[in-house]
């Protein structure tokens, strides 16, 4: 019989949405292990992680959608782990925190370090999945929109159809697809693996991080990404892409 | 709060898995338990009645979580006699666990 941990099961879980890419720190297996199921249940995918420091180092390779973050660890705390998330590397990533700490002083401390929401264990599975939805929906990870504005683009998410200052472009769907995540991950730096997850089968064997870019080069020439249009398609060297707004500020940065 | 047979229903064939990995576990800690607690490692059985706390009502078993907070704060109280009361507890209640 299969390892359960091991064990790559996809089921139709009963909250549907989009598939979400989170990282779980979290030290005890058996809460690990549970966690695993109801997301993967619920169609999203997960990464463990044992210990504060290779949760950081995951974390600096990959991006994700969200963090779930357990507060007591063996090495370094969750809160700590978080601090470090905020302050030096500037991670922006939606984080849920789940500890036995209950007190009013705990979840205080919890949020003034940038959590953005908290639970508290034992964890149960409706709640923390109704969390994780309402959370991404409140940091526009996932949208029920119809519609986003980016101005000078407009995209039509019923249609699937993407504009540039009222003319359409030409995009297959997988193109739209990947410039509406890109577009909904404004200034993140998303790696190459997280966009092949989420806009193609991660477990086709035809797929490699080579077709990420191939796509990235297309879109950027068919959606005219450049100055003129305010908006900037950066590559991140051995990690992936980051859709951005040029601003004046950072037009005065980028010139010689 | 402990009742003779405890039975414990799973539907899903993989959260049955899980479970019954689970309760194989918690047989095992039983003896750890008592090792860390004859070398007087309350910091052990602080985190493991910790850990259990946090578990077992996710798995559907509130006796454990009530089980684990109490030795999480016997142990923090380096209380023995109410270590190996709990631990007693916990072993006569996994005995008895039977899944269906």
């Amino acid at each position: 019989m299969a390892d359960p941990v091991e064990k790559k099961q996809k089921m139709t879980g009963a909250f549907g949405g989009e598939r979400l890419r989170i990282a779980l720190l979290e030290d005890d297996e058996d809460q690990a292990d549970l966690v695993r199921l109801w997301l993967e249940e619920a169609e999203h995918t997960i990464s463990v992680f044992a210990n504060g420091e290779d949760f950081l180092r995951g974390v600096r390779r990959e991006s994700f959608d969200l963090y779930l973050l357990d507060w007591m660890l063996p090495d370094i705390s969750g809160i700590d782990v978080l601090k470090k998330l905020r302050s030096g590397n500037k991670d922006d990533t939606p984080v849920m925190l789940a500890t036995t700490r209950h007190e009013e002083k705990d979840i205080v401390a919890a949020l003034e370090a940038g959590a953005d929401d908290y639970l508290v264990k034992p964890v149960r599975r409706r709640e923390l999945i109704a969390r994780l939805d309402a959370l991404c929906r409140r940091y526009g990870v996932v949208s029920d929109s119809e519609e986003l504005d980016v101005e000078p683009y407009s995209l039509d998410l019923g249609s699937k159809t993407l504009s540039l200052r009222g003319e359409a472009i030409s995009l297959t769907n997988r193109e739209f697809e990947l410039a509406l995540f890109l577009f909904r991950q404004e200034g993140r730096a998303i790696s190459r693996n997280h966009i092949l997850e989420t806009i193609w089968d991660i477990d086709s064997p035809d797929v490699s991080t080579r077709t990420v870019d191939t796509h990235i080069s297309r879109l950027r020439k068919k959606m005219h990404v450049n100055e003129d249009n305010g908006w900037k398609l950066a590559a991140i060297y051995q990690h992936g892409y980051r859709l951005e707004r040029i601003t004046d500020n950072k037009k005065k940065q980028d010139q010689p | 709060m402990l009742a003779k047979e405890n039975r414990i229903a799973v539907r899903d064939p993989f959260a049955r898995q899980l479970m019954d990995r689970y309760i194989g576990k918690r047989r095992a800690d039983i003896s750890a338990l008592r090792v860390m607690e004859n070398q007087d490692d309350f910091a052990s059985i602080k985190r493991k009645g910790h850990n259990l706390f946090g578990s077992g009502s996710a798995y559907g078993i509130d006796a454990i979580s009530t089980l684990g907070s109490a030795l999480e704060k016997a142990a923090a109280q380096k209380d023995r006699k109410e270590i190996c009361r709990l631990i007693d507890k916990l072993e006569s209640f996994i005995t008895h666990v039977i899944i269906t």
